[in-house]
């Protein structure tokens, strides 16, 4: 009886104990989002058309030519990069739902190169709270500066090899430029929660544990958003959303 | 202006004929200027408050990845639109070691480059080597007339407000070495903008520069060529055009590092002069320097220094200078509304050594924008 009585008594604890971890990781917002984990919106991306001949900015360099050394054979050429698709395609989500989410940003800081007179990727999304390195890869000058309402800022003239880094706490679109080199343009894409991604150079893209809920997918193509769609997100549905442009 | 508009449109026809890749652009600026009230030649609208304007539209076309076509049209205020730049360039004949250009182009003399337009000068106006007109025409002068001419402000400038000449230019790089050379119509002082060197010799051009560490360039440049323009009076003494000689030289410098940008430029240059009695050598040395510092995104402030002094020669038995010495401060700060939107608020001191020193100090405050 008093073994049975003991026994009794060490269930119930435990069992109060149990209710009492559930409980605990219930509120624990990690939990909540795994529990609701579904997850995944993925698809693919499809250019009709390249734009890259159309858009390609000519740059001619009129009036340094007799100023000093160009770095190879620069003068005459554009930004003369042709991106890759997954340089210059974001997918991303927004909602009220994600507004609300809290997510630490990375502690890697992710590179917006300056190579061959271009900045690479042409758009780069990332966290708010993340911290972007600026590299300079050119045998020459660059000064990456922006003006933009959610980070204005100007690194000024630094040389190869250097870097210097900027951190963007708030979300938005960020343009950034080369006050040396008019023909270079990038944009940072602050975004509010984790749910983006570029794709891969094939246009395959997938966001991961995505929440439930009814989001705007967003698809941004070069210098802005080309299309916008609805996309509701259950519990264990995988929804695919392709794009073409 | 028809023909000025005839060549541009011209320009842009045969570009879109050739299926050339075009791009215009082009920088407007909008100011109002005060300067003091006085007869000084710099002096604007007599020292009332004025308003002005300038505009200047960039026609680029890529007829291929070696060939391109290039031309600025420039307006100032009611004056006739003219054309400061219509060139065709062909580069990597011989990779970056050879390029060519043929056509009417700022020549290799300096490195005022872009700074010349009101978006990427610093300030309003440019330095007094680029600005100022000397007391000697090239025309065939007096000893008296050079005299009376002082501080007048009817000769020629030291370079002719940027040097734009009708020519042709190779250039290259090998390295860090820069070289161009060039033949052009007129002279580094006398152009043969508005047939003012209209004279058959040519004007020689050689310019190196150097790059030894990334942010800084120094260069260097040395030109020759016959100045005085062809009235078809025969000269003093039955010499010919070609034995009176503008020979002129500079040395230049860029450095930037960070949000801190230095230029600056010396030149001297030496004319040969049929005055009536002896022919006379006459020089100057001019120099300017300056320098621009972003203190954060958007604001910047910068300041010049520029300078002139003349040689000395005889009048009336008593050694003067040919021309008032000049010293000359400006300095101003910047706002960028956005990338491509400036706004400057300058103010420049002038003063004339020598002489009698006219008041043309000056405020401005300009809006300029880039397209």
């Amino acid at each position: 009886m008093t073994n049975c009585t003991t026994l009794h008594s060490v269930l119930k604890n435990l069992v109060g104990l149990w209710v009492l971890f559930y409980l605990t990781l219930c509120i624990s917002p990690s939990f909540a989002q795994q529990t609701k984990r579904v997850r995944e919106i993925k698809g693919r991306i499809t250019i009709a058309r390249s734009d890259d001949d159309v858009a390609r900015p000519l740059s001619v360099d009129r009036y340094s030519t007799h100023r000093m050394p160009r770095t190879g054979s620069q003068s005459n050429r554009s930004a003369s990069s042709t991106y890759k698709l997954s340089e210059k395609a974001v997918i991303y989500l927004e909602s009220e739902t994600l507004k609300g989410q809290k997510a630490s940003p990375p502690a890697s800081h992710p590179l917006l190169d300056q190579k061959d007179l271009t900045f690479h990727p042409q758009v780069l999304p990332i966290l708010a709270g993340t911290t972007v390195d600026f590299p300079n890869r050119d045998n020459l000058f660059h000064n990456v500066f922006s003006y933009s309402q959610p980070r204005e800022f100007d690194l000024g003239r630094y040389p190869t090899g250097e870097s210097r880094s900027v951190r963007f706490d708030r979300p938005g679109v960020v343009r950034v430029y080369c006050d040396i080199h008019a023909q270079m343009n990038a944009t940072i894409l602050v975004l509010d929660n984790p749910y983006f991604a570029a794709p891969d150079d094939e246009g395959n893209y997938s966001i991961k544990n995505v929440p439930e809920g009814v989001h705007t997918i967003r698809f941004w193509y070069g210098r802005e958003v080309v299309e916008s769609r609805t996309v509701t997100v259950r519990s264990g549905d995988a929804a695919t959303v392709n794009f073409t442009h | 202006m028809k023909k000025g508009l005839s060549i541009l449109a011209v320009t842009s026809v045969l570009l879109t004929y050739t299926n050339a890749q075009v791009r215009l652009s082009g920088q407007a600026a909008a100011y109002g200027v005060k300067s003091d009230r006085s007869s000084a030649p710099r002096v604007v609208n007599k020292g009332k408050p004025t308003f002005g304007w300038r505009f200047d539209l960039f026609l680029d076309g890529r007829v291929t990845d070696n060939v391109v076509a290039l031309a600025n049209v420039r307006v100032f205020e009611d004056e006739e639109i003219y054309i400061d730049y219509l060139a065709i360039r062909i580069t990597d004949i011989a990779g970056p070691a050879l390029n060519f250009q043929i056509g009417k182009f700022d020549m290799p003399f300096g490195n005022l480059d872009e700074r010349r337009f009101p978006v990427k000068n610093f300030l309003f106006g440019l330095p007094l080597i680029y600005e100022y007109r000397m007391s000697m025409p090239n025309q065939v002068i007096t000893r008296a007339d050079l005299l009376n001419n002082r501080g007048r402000g009817i000769g020629m400038r030291l370079i002719d407000l940027g040097i734009y000449d009708i020519g042709a230019m190779v250039f290259g790089d090998v390295g860090r070495l820069h070289y161009a050379a060039a033949v052009s119509n007129g002279t580094i002082s006398a152009t043969s903008n508005r047939q003012m060197n209209n004279n058959n010799d040519f004007n020689k051009i050689v310019r190196l520069a150097y790059t030894p560490m990334m942010g800084l360039t120094i260069g260097g440049a040395g030109a020759i060529g016959a100045y005085l323009v062809d009235s078809g009076i025969p000269l003093p003494r039955n010499k010919a055009i070609g034995d009176y000689l503008q020979k002129i030289g500079e040395v230049d410098i860029e450095f930037s590092r960070d949000r801190f940008l230095l230029n600056g430029e010396a030149v001297y240059s030496e004319w040969k002069v049929p005055l009536e009695d002896e022919d006379a050598n006459l020089s100057v040395i001019g120099y300017y320097g300056e320098a621009k510092y972003t203190w954060f995104p958007r604001f910047y402030t910068a300041a010049r220094v520029s300078g002139l002094r003349f040689s000395q020669l005889y009048f009336d038995g008593v050694k003067r200078r040919w021309d008032y010495d000049m010293f000359e401060i400006e300095a101003g700060i910047g706002y960028f509304l956005d990338r491509n939107t400036l706004v400057k608020l300058v103010r420049r001191e002038t003063c004339t050594l020598g002489g009698t020193d006219p008041h043309d100090d000056l405020t401005a405050i300009q809006f300029a924008v880039a397209f």
